[in-house]
């Protein structure tokens, strides 16, 4: 079955004074692929993603989602037309429940909406998919590491996507949780929805992601299925010159 | 905080010298309660055998406690002599803190609250506009003495005398008569020191845009050369440019019109720097008795418009009654009456004596004959004689002026501060004030600075 | 599973009291309808204090004002004053320089005009920065708006004022009631907003506005609209203030200490809750103009502020939360 390319960027480029931290970088994302982006620390991963979000301006380069060009809107325009992401820092509204957080990113973004969101059942559904169904009324500085992990990409899909963006969401988990949340990904993304995964350690990644790109300094350094870039030497180099281990 | 009237502060620890007899306007309670509702129904007009006086001044400075303890001096007295109409007499009184929307609650709660029988004071002209609405509102009859313009007649009682009848001013003349007095007063010290040369220095306030307007043209008609007319900012802390511009115009006397802003700093910087000018006017702050202390000395040779010339003149015999009495009770600051103390003390007697003549003192139910016999007043108070102005004339129940500022009405007294002979100064300073003019009433002559 | 979260079926009385009023125990309504009921009915066991309850009441919509948007957001404004101010001052110098006579339906609404303008002139330049850069704009524009009434004094009084505004009333009631129901009818209109999505994106703004930027929500347009309704609010009760006293001076509707006041009735209260700083307003009110005038005119102020400071540093949620929570926690909890 052929697949489509719903996602690019093309000649990406971030500049912060002198330094360049993207370097006109492109890769595309197919409509049925989950795409690991992987590269040691400080490769610019999460810069990318920043970019993507229009949280920072691109210095260069575009970025098209669905043949729209998306790079110059707004953060909250992007996640309206359906691209979600979840940070590598966790991000909860600290004095509103579990329930209360996922509620609030089903808000419409309507001025003199009083009401509206998803209900109370659709909520409880979406945390159910996370195991989160039993702790509705917890706040979040209440609940372990994991599960406020969990609560972020429930917020996330609670938005709507039609695409996402995962930012070390496996970061602080054991290998039971990591299991856990791979198969809670790939039903997410079964449901039609295509996955960019950013982290830097393959071993996670490599049962799940169908394509790896690989980024250095802000430069694409590989592109290709996870077995061929676990033998690309260029990457071994990457990672060893960066203090990284790949196991 | 921008809350602070601009005359001098007095320091709140001498609370302790206020009297206890008075009453002050925070009595809570059911009966309280129930005389207000009374009250608002529109029932009675007095408290069953009480008249109530109301007092509205910024007391927390000189002038304005000043004129507090001669309030209260002035109801011990009554007292003393069976009250009015056979009632005893309460003073409440409150802190207008020089601001309208202050005063204008303090009054509406004594109104409502303590149900006032006739209300003194303002010294400020905005306080006593604003007031003028809610006192006519009650037909309530309210003496004011200290604020001297007279738009609060021209625009109230010559529009609508009948709506605004129970607003009198026993003193001081009002600012257009003082424009015209400076000016006389100014070509008074061209004759005395062959002086040709003047500047007229006002600050920004109502009170002051007829001496702006009125006395460096009526200085000019005299041949005196008027060659700096200017208004200050209320907020002025650098007086500098002011007095370099008097220097640099040549002016031999700088004549102030000065109420609201303090004025030590600048009296300070004149005298410690030699400006080569005198210091003459109507400055309010200046006629404080601590004025000297205040500014270590360096006030001498400033004069200012002081009615009853602060009690260092015999104006009329009463005055140094009013000054024994008040000093004989207070010897913490201020230590005299201070201006509008005098005129305070005058406006309650007259106000009994009307009273007493009308047979009530009710002016919910009979206010007519209040301000008839009000309107008949021949008073001889301790800075002047007091007469009101007919309905029909030009500021209705304004003072009477009389012919000139040295007569018997409403005279317009200004005093110098000068070095007392031994052991004669005000407290333990060695200044004192005297009476510089008119020549009626002067008892000393007008100095001109040693530097000049 | 908690069976709280499937709720069809639900009574719509019940679900609107949910929903907007924050889901109240039954001894709440209670102590709500309690002081709802005591507010209408002051004449009536508290004549004396009509005029100082009558201010609280215009004080209310202040701190109501600022809450909206401040207390919420968390976008601190020091400068609210700026949007009373100018609306009272609106009315002040139409009053005193075009007509004395000019009609109320007139001036109120050109005064809420001016209110909606300055606000906008603060906040469409300053709510896209992030940091502090909002709450010291605000700060300057009330300083630079005093400064400009003192320079203007030919049209605006200086110091000293206007006084040719009209009084509302002199009847105390009327003037009670005139300023009550204004401020009742502002509350529900706030309450409800607050109480509902708009009010709990404005405060999850003020929590964490990264987070709900990326929940699809536009922020900057949501902190804008907050700032207008709260400028609407600031407009009406200046205008209210200045025909509450008949007169306009810098020092009683426009300086940055009245804009201080504002906010430390809101943190006294209880920010972010509109009814909170309703509690609060009459609390300062009547702690600042009967209770502590015992310390003197300026002694006041110095009482005023320490007991400010008190609820900083120890109450910081504010005294009617607190309340609100004990009452909702008493016979253990939510009805069911």
């Amino acid at each position: 079955m052929s697949s489509d390319t719903v996602f690019r960027i093309d000649e990406l480029r971030k500049e912060f004074g002198g330094l360049v931290a993207v370097d006109d970088l492109s890769f595309d994302l197919q409509d049925d692929e989950i795409l690991g982006l992987i590269g040691p620390n400080g490769s610019g991963k999460s810069t990318v993603f920043n970019c993507i979000m229009g949280i920072y301006d691109v210095t260069g380069g575009s970025v098209q989602f669905r043949d729209t060009d998306i790079t110059k809107l707004d953060t909250h325009d992007i996640v309206n037309r359906g691209i979600a992401r979840v940070s590598q820092e966790s991000n909860p509204i600290p004095s509103s429940t579990v329930g209360e957080n996922i509620d609030l990113f089903t808000y419409p973004n309507d001025i003199f909406s009083l009401t509206g969101g998803a209900s109370q059942a659709e909520i409880l559904d979406i945390a159910r998919r996370f195991d989160l169904d039993e702790k509705l009324d917890t706040l979040p500085g209440s609940l372990p590491h994991a599960d406020v992990r969990r609560l972020e990409i429930a917020k996330a899909l609670a938005t709507e996507p039609e695409m996402l963006l995962l930012d070390e969401p496996f970061a602080g988990m054991n290998q039971a949780e990591i299991r856990e949340l791979s198969d809670q990904i790939r039903d997410i993304h079964a449901e039609g929805r295509p996955i960019i995964i950013v982290d830097h350690n393959m071993k996670g990644l490599m049962s799940i992601v169908d394509r790896v790109v690989v980024i250095n300094s802000g430069q694409k350094i590989a592109e290709g299925s996870p077995e061929e870039i676990a033998n690309d030497e260029t990457v071994q180099k990457a990672y060893l010159a960066g203090a990284e281990v790949t196991n | 905080m921008s809350r602070e009237p601009s005359q001098q502060n007095r320091d709140s620890s001498s609370n302790s010298d206020r009297t206890n007899r008075r009453t002050v306007l925070k009595t809570v309670g059911a009966g309280a309660a129930v005389t207000s509702i009374a009250g608002c129904l529109g029932g009675s007009g007095g408290t069953g055998g009480t008249i109530k006086i109301g007092h509205i001044m910024p007391v927390e400075t000189d002038n304005g406690l000043g004129s507090e303890r001669s309030a209260q001096l002035a109801v011990d007295q009554l007292n003393e002599n069976g009250g009015i109409l056979d009632n005893d007499v309460e003073l409440v009184t409150a802190d207008s803190a020089a601001q309208p929307s202050e005063a204008h609650s303090a009054v509406t709660e004594m109104i409502n609250r303590e149900n006032i029988q006739m209300l003194v004071g303002t010294v400020v002209s905005e306080v006593a506009l604003s007031l003028a609405d809610l006192v006519a509102e009650n037909d309530l009859p309210f003496l004011i003495t200290g604020a001297a313009s007279p738009r609060i007649f021209a625009e109230n009682h010559a529009q609508n005398y009948d709506q605004f009848k129970s607003i009198f001013r026993p003193g001081p003349v009002n600012s257009i008569k003082q424009a015209e007095y400076l000016a006389q007063y100014g070509q008074f010290l061209s004759e005395e020191h062959g002086w040709d040369t003047m500047a007229v220095v006002s600050e920004d306030a109502a009170w002051t845009q007829d001496i702006t307007d009125m006395t460096a043209s009526l200085l000019e008609e005299s041949g005196i050369d008027v060659a700096v007319n200017e208004r200050v900012a209320l907020d002025t802390n650098d007086w500098t440019p002011i007095l370099d511009q008097v220097e640099s115009s040549g002016a031999q006397t700088m004549i102030g019109a000065l109420s609201h802003i303090p004025i030590t700093g600048m009296t300070s910087s004149w005298s410690r720097n030699e400006y080569p000018f005198s210091l003459d006017g109507v400055m309010i702050a200046a006629q404080s008795p601590q004025f000297w202390s205040d500014t270590q000395g360096t006030a001498e040779y400033l004069s200012t418009a002081t009615s009853a010339a602060d009690g260092f003149a015999d104006i009329t015999p009463k005055t140094s009654e009013v000054m024994d009495a008040y000093q004989s009770e207070y010897d913490s600051r201020p230590t005299t009456p201070t201006f509008v103390g005098f005129i305070t003390h005058d406006a309650i007697n007259l106000y009994a004596e009307a009273v007493e003549r009308a047979g009530t003192a009710n002016h919910r139910e009979d206010i007519d004959s209040i301000v008839e016999e009000l309107q008949a007043t021949d008073f001889e108070g301790s800075y002047g004689q007091i007469q009101f102005q007919g309905p029909d004339d030009e500021y209705p129940n304004d003072v009477y002026p009389g012919e000139g500022p040295g007569d018997e009405f409403a005279p317009f007294t200004i005093t110098q501060w000068q070095a007392a002979e031994d052991g004669n100064g005000i407290g333990d300073t060695d200044g004192t004030k005297r009476c510089v003019w008119p020549e009626t009433y002067q008892n000393g002559d007008h100095q001109t600075p040693s530097w000049m | 599973m908690s069976n709280e979260y499937d709720r069809s079926g639900e009574p719509v009385v019940q679900r609107f009291t949910r929903e907007f009023l924050g889901e109240p125990n039954r001894y709440q309504i209670a102590s709500a309808g309690v002081a709802l009921l005591a507010l209408l009915t002051v004449p009536f066991w508290a004549g004396q204090y009509l005029y100082v309850f009558a201010l609280a009441s215009i004080w209310a919509i202040f701190a109501m004002g600022w809450d909206i948007i401040s207390g919420h957001t968390n976008y601190i404004s020091f400068g609210h004053s700026a949007l009373s101010g100018g609306a009272a001052y609106t009315t002040g110098v139409l009053v005193h320089n075009v007509n004395p006579d000019m009609a109320m339906y007139i001036t109120f609404p050109l005064s809420i005009l001016a209110a909606i303008v300055i606000g906008l002139l603060f906040a469409v330049p300053t709510l896209r920065l992030e940091g502090p850069y909002f709450s010291l704009i605000t700060l300057l524009g009330v300083l630079v708006l005093t400064q400009l009434v003192y320079i203007y004094g030919e049209y605006t009084g200086g110091e000293l004022g206007i006084t040719a505004v009209s009084t509302l009333t002199y009847n105390l009631t009327n003037l009670y009631y005139y300023t009550l129901i204004p401020m009742l009818l502002i509350g529900a209109v706030l309450v409800v907003v607050s109480q509902s999505n708009i009010g709990r994106i404005l405060r999850a703004i003020g929590e964490n506005e990264a987070a709900i930027e990326s929940s699809g929500i536009d922020t900057t347009r949501f902190k804008l609209w907050a700032f207008l309704m709260s400028a609407i609010t600031m407009g009406i009760g200046g205008a209210m203030l200045a025909h509450f006293y008949g007169n306009i001076t810098p020092s009683t509707v426009l300086v940055v200490d009245r804009s201080l006041e504002m906010v430390a009735i809101a943190v006294i209260g209880g920010m972010g809750t509109i009814a909170g700083p309703i509690g609060g307003a009459f609390v300062f009110i009547i702690l600042r103009d009967e209770v502590l005038t015992v310390f003197g005119s300026t002694g006041r102020w110095l009482a005023l502020w320490l007991i400010v400071l008190f609820f900083l540093v120890f109450l910081r949620d504010g005294i009617f939360p607190f309340i609100w929570s004990r009452i909702g926690s008493i016979g253990g909890g939510r009805d069911e």
